[in-house]
């Protein structure tokens, strides 16, 4: 057997044909869900990027003890685990947060990596000479206007290179068996960064400046300029659908349904002006950003062009490809194999419980949406870790002169972690800044998230629920106190 | 101002023509010496290439608190400094190790960084025939020497492109550092048949060497050993020669500082011993080449310096020439003034690994200093970054580590950190034991009149005298203090 998670980042569900999106185009993710399973119920679990990817090795939460971070070395790991069982695993991506300080020590729990340098501002080409930055709105990075000028055509753009590199990992190995291929594409991600000839399907009218990159805050634009940047990320997801294509193509071409799995996933959404907020992390995780798309084919049930309502999300995955090789997870893996969602829609949980370290505490039992919001001054409020680095930046000395030794956790396996006092760190959109309060949603009625409802009886039920997951997750316990409960709360 | 460090990894004083040795093809080292100051007295000082390298950023040495690490969130950082002071700063490397976990955290101290892959078993090529789960440099390099056939392809002119793209982006701008590592003449001595061609008619196969003892039966294999060394110094030398032309084509030496060194040496037969780590520091691993030219020295050029030196001096050094003042934990000094006319920098320079011998030398003699009780402890690993060179710190060690933070040092700001004491049953070395440290015992070398460092002394006085001096450098650089007791040095 075989697999391929084809992972985007900030694949937006809600701009899909296959979600019920009408505008923009994406034929091959329509074509993708004809032949797999389409999720219509995956929650993002720990947010954003880092802290998401960290999930896919450990399949369990790790928002309630850490910000964004590295691989700790308790940590277990998805792709070392099938190594150490004879699986072959391969990272492809262009993903830059996997060369930064927070990103370290991913790339090698694989048996081999490669890595496309130049999205979003990667410190890559060296010009000392600050480039000429074009009028534009929102952000215009120089490092990133310095990497975009060795992009200068389709073919030597990240997306077009991570596609070739894996291609020829496919090409070189598809007769072979037991391969797992982690196949990453920043894109849709920000900047929106794509070539004319997709921009042309959409607007061919806006004469204003580059806008491409929205700042992550509350919308100040004319509506013009907003439809722009929807149309910019617009042109760029079907460049991602373009190159999807080619990759169903050579699974056509060679049949490789037979004996591989395909899952394609993301990490979480980007806000475009939706609750006039552009952009993620420092907003609430309204469902633009936690309500993920997901698309999984398995050979072992063959099936396709079907929907499920199960509520699933990202620890799952690492659960469910250990399983697809025949490999047991380990005790602190807390995500469930998907193979009875797939054959039958059977659920796995009744909630699912979500967010960013520091900021609200979400939960959805795929009706409602709790989002729990932390008392001011947002204390006490600590990062377990052996790895004290930030997304850019190590700990510095300041922080790390309050560290004092934790004897551990549950899933530290007997080792003592850094307990160290929580800051915001310098490395920017990690931390909430625009808090909204606590609200409670009913999907049903206002799938938009328009108008946070007051429903003690339900609120009441996914505190409850609430409480009992972080304790699962074997939660600090000043995390109650931060959220304004007791932690007894799951006994009502 | 602007400053140029190659970094080669690995490259022995002994084979290069600047260095006595007229039987190697080095042209361009030659014509490196006439445009700089030849230094003759240099030594490594934490060892072997990743300690080496954190003392590029933090100027000090680590290994009496630290082996093999990442970059320690209380590092000063030579570059990080120059960025404070408006000074661009560009990595290019090769080297592979800066991308394993006990490598990490370096690179983002630059402004930018390139990095280009496939030297010594680096995880890159991909190849599913044989696969069995394991890991092994060995089978993982000759997957990636498959995707390096032409010389163009090959790590080591990959890295020189992008050394040479970058000094043409940017020699008309001021105020920038480039480092330009090049891993080569690290082992694996793979080079383009054109380079063996100078060096043997006859083929070469064995070029990658094991760190061990060989004997008279393994003539043939160590004199391949030899060969391809030679021949990946020239290659090393015919591209240390296409930057030289870059200097010489844009008048770079009149405002470019240019600093050639590398980490440590490599041992080809000497005494027995082929490889390093697993010796004592003989000459060969730990006195290294280093040239430097100074651009408002020109009248130096060409010159020889027997100053004492060692790699904590060259961020000093650095960071002295763009005028941005010190780290504060820094220990190293500055070179500039050994060119301005000061005979001298340090009395005595240490170096060494982590939990083995703590050499010191004062230019004429090299006294190395072994563990003197029983298990060679008490000693202890002091970090926030629990990795070992390619894994983490395995569990029960990190379960080892004192109940009570560390908060006794000034280079960490007094910011707590791990105390882990070694265990040899998780800390496996593949080529010695911190527990076989009386294998070799206190060793004395008279390096005037046994250059060769073949026949150890015994002077009492020479080594009182030593152990002294060992003692204050190791107050200055606030070694643990059961280092002392380890050592013997009450």
């Amino acid at each position: 057997m075989k697999a391929i998670m084809l992972m985007f980042d900030t694949l937006n569900l809600r701009m899909l044909e296959p979600y019920g999106c009408g505008w923009t185009i994406t034929p091959n993710f329509a074509r993708l869900a004809k032949q797999s399973i389409t999720f219509d119920n995956c929650y993002a679990g720990s947010l954003p990027c880092m802290p998401a990817r960290r999930e896919l090795h450990t399949g369990r939460y790790n928002f309630l003890h850490r910000a964004w971070g590295p691989m700790e070395p308790f940590d277990d790991s998805m792709p070392q685990m099938l190594s150490r069982a004879g699986v072959y695993t391969h990272l492809i991506s262009d993903h830059q947060h996997y060369w930064e300080d927070g990103g370290a020590t991913y790339h090698n729990r694989y048996d081999s990596w490669e890595c496309v340098r130049g999205q979003e501002g990667d410190r890559w080409k060296g010009w000392v000479k600050k480039p000429d930055i074009p009028e534009h709105l929102g952000r215009c990075w120089e490092q990133d206007v310095i990497n975009r000028s060795y992009f200068r055509d389709e073919e030597s753009q990240p997306l077009a290179q991570v596609y070739r590199l894996g291609m020829e990992f496919l090409e070189k190995n598809r007769n072979e068996d037991n391969w797992f291929l982690h196949w990453e594409f920043f894109d849709p991600h920000e900047p929106f960064f794509s070539q004319q000839a997709y921009k042309d399907l959409y607007d061919q009218d806006y004469k204003g400046p580059l806008f491409d990159w929205p700042e992550y805050k509350k919308v100040d634009e004319t509506p013009e300029q907003v439809r722009h940047c929807r149309y910019e990320y617009a042109a760029l997801l079907t460049m991602c659908d373009t190159y999807l294509g080619k990759i169903l193509d050579y699974m056509d071409a060679n049949d490789l349904w037979k004996d591989t799995m395909l899952i394609v996933n993301t990490d979480h959404g980007f806000l475009l002006g939706e609750h006039d907020l552009w952009a993620k992390s420092v907003h609430p995780w309204f469902n633009e950003t936690a309500h993920t798309p997901l698309f999984i084919w398995d050979p072992r049930n063959g099936q396709k062009d079907v929907r499920r309502k199960a509520l699933v999300q990202p620890i799952d995955l690492p659960v469910t490809l250990l399983n697809f090789f025949g490999q047991k997870p380990t005790a602190d893996m807390q995500g469930f194999d998907l193979q009875d969602v797939m054959e039958e829609d059977r659920p796995v949980r009744e909630y699912a419980l979500f967010g960013m370290h520091g900021a609200q505490v979400d939960i959805t039992d795929g009706r409602y949406v709790y989002m729990r919001d932390y008392v001011p001054g947002n204390r006490p409020l600590y990062n377990y870790t052996q790895m004290p680095t930030h997304m850019r930046c190590l700990f510095s000395v300041e922080e790390m002169r309050t560290a004092t030794l934790h004897p551990g956790f549950s899933f530290t396996k007997g080792t003592p972690v850094f307990k160290i006092r929580s800051v915001e760190d310098k490395s920017g959109d990690t931390a909430i800044k625009n808090s909204l309060g606590t609200m409670l949603f009913d999907l049903d009625k206002d799938p938009g998230q328009m108008h946070p409802i007051q429903d003690p009886e339900t609120e009441k039920r996914m505190i409850r629920s609430m409480v009992r997951l972080m304790k699962e997750n074997d939660a600090p316990v000043e995390q109650f106190a931060r959220l304004g409960l007791t932690g007894e709360e799951d006994a009502l | 101002m602007k400053t140029v460090l190659i970094m080669y990894d690995s490259l022995n004083k002994r084979y290069l023509q600047p260095y006595g040795n007229d039987r190697m093809i080095t042209p361009n080292f030659q014509r490196l010496a006439e445009h700089a100051v030849t230094f003759d007295n240099f030594y490594a000082g934490s060892l072997p290439c990743m300690p080496a390298r954190r003392e590029l950023h933090t100027g000090r040495l680590n290994f009496l608190h630290r082996s093999w690490s990442p970059s320690e969130p209380f590092d000063e950082s030579m570059p990080e400094i120059l960025a404070s002071h408006g000074i661009y700063s560009h990595l290019i490397t090769d080297h592979v190790h800066y991308w394993e976990n006990g490598g990490a955290n370096y690179w983002n101290h630059f402004s930018t960084f390139e990095f280009v892959r496939g030297q010594e078993g680096d995880k890159w090529g991909v190849d599913l025939d044989g696969y069995d789960g394991v890991y092994q440099p060995r089978k993982q390099d000759v997957i990636n020497r498959k995707y390096m056939r032409e010389e163009a392809q090959f790590s080591h002119v990959r890295c020189f492109e992008s050394g040479k793209e970058f000094i043409l982006q940017n020699k008309d701008r001021d105020n920038w550092y480039l480092q330009l590592e090049y891993f080569d003449p690290h082992e694996p001595f793979y080079v383009p048949e054109r380079f063996k061609k100078l060096y043997a008619e006859e083929d070469v196969p064995f070029d990658w060497p094991e760190y061990r003892k060989y004997g008279e039966e393994e003539r043939e294999q160590l004199r391949d050993f030899v060969v391809n060394y030679k021949a990946l110094v020239t290659m090393c030398d015919a591209y240390l020669g296409k930057i030289l032309d870059l200097f010489d084509q844009y008048d770079l030496w009149k405002d470019t500082m240019l600093i050639v060194n590398t980490d440590h040496g490599f041992m080809l037969g000497e005494k027995g011993f082929v490889g390093k780590n697993y010796m004592p520091v003989y000459d060969e691993v730990g006195n290294i080449p280093f040239f430097l030219h100074d651009p408002r020295h020109p009248e130096r050029d060409g010159t020889r310096c027997g100053a004492l030196a060692q790699t904590p001096d060259i961020p000093c050094t650095v960071l002295d020439f763009f005028g941005a003042g010190r780290g504060a934990h820094m220990t190293g000094k500055s070179m500039l003034p050994l060119l301005e006319g000061e005979a001298a920098i340090h009395d005595c320079v240490l170096y060494g690994y982590f939990g083995m011998h703590v050499n010191i030398t004062d230019g004429r003699y090299t006294y190395m200093r072994a563990g003197q009780t029983e298990e060679n402890k008490p000693l202890y690993q002091y970090t926030l970054m629990p990795w070992h060179i390619q894994k983490p710190m395995q569990i029960p060690e990190i379960q080892n580590a004192e109940d009570t933070l560390c908060r006794d040092f000034a280079f960490t700001g007094y910011a707590p950190v791990l105390k882990i004491p070694v265990d040899e049953r998780y800390d496996k070395k593949r080529y010695y034991r911190y527990s076989s440290h009386m294998e070799f015992g206190d060793l004395l070398f008279d390096r005037v009149q046994d250059p060769q460092q073949l026949r150890p002394l015994r002077d009492p006085a020479v080594e009182k005298r030593l152990r002294e001096e060992m003692k204050r450098l190791m107050k200055e650089g606030e070694a643990p203090k059961e280092q002392y007791i380890r050592l013997g040095l009450e």
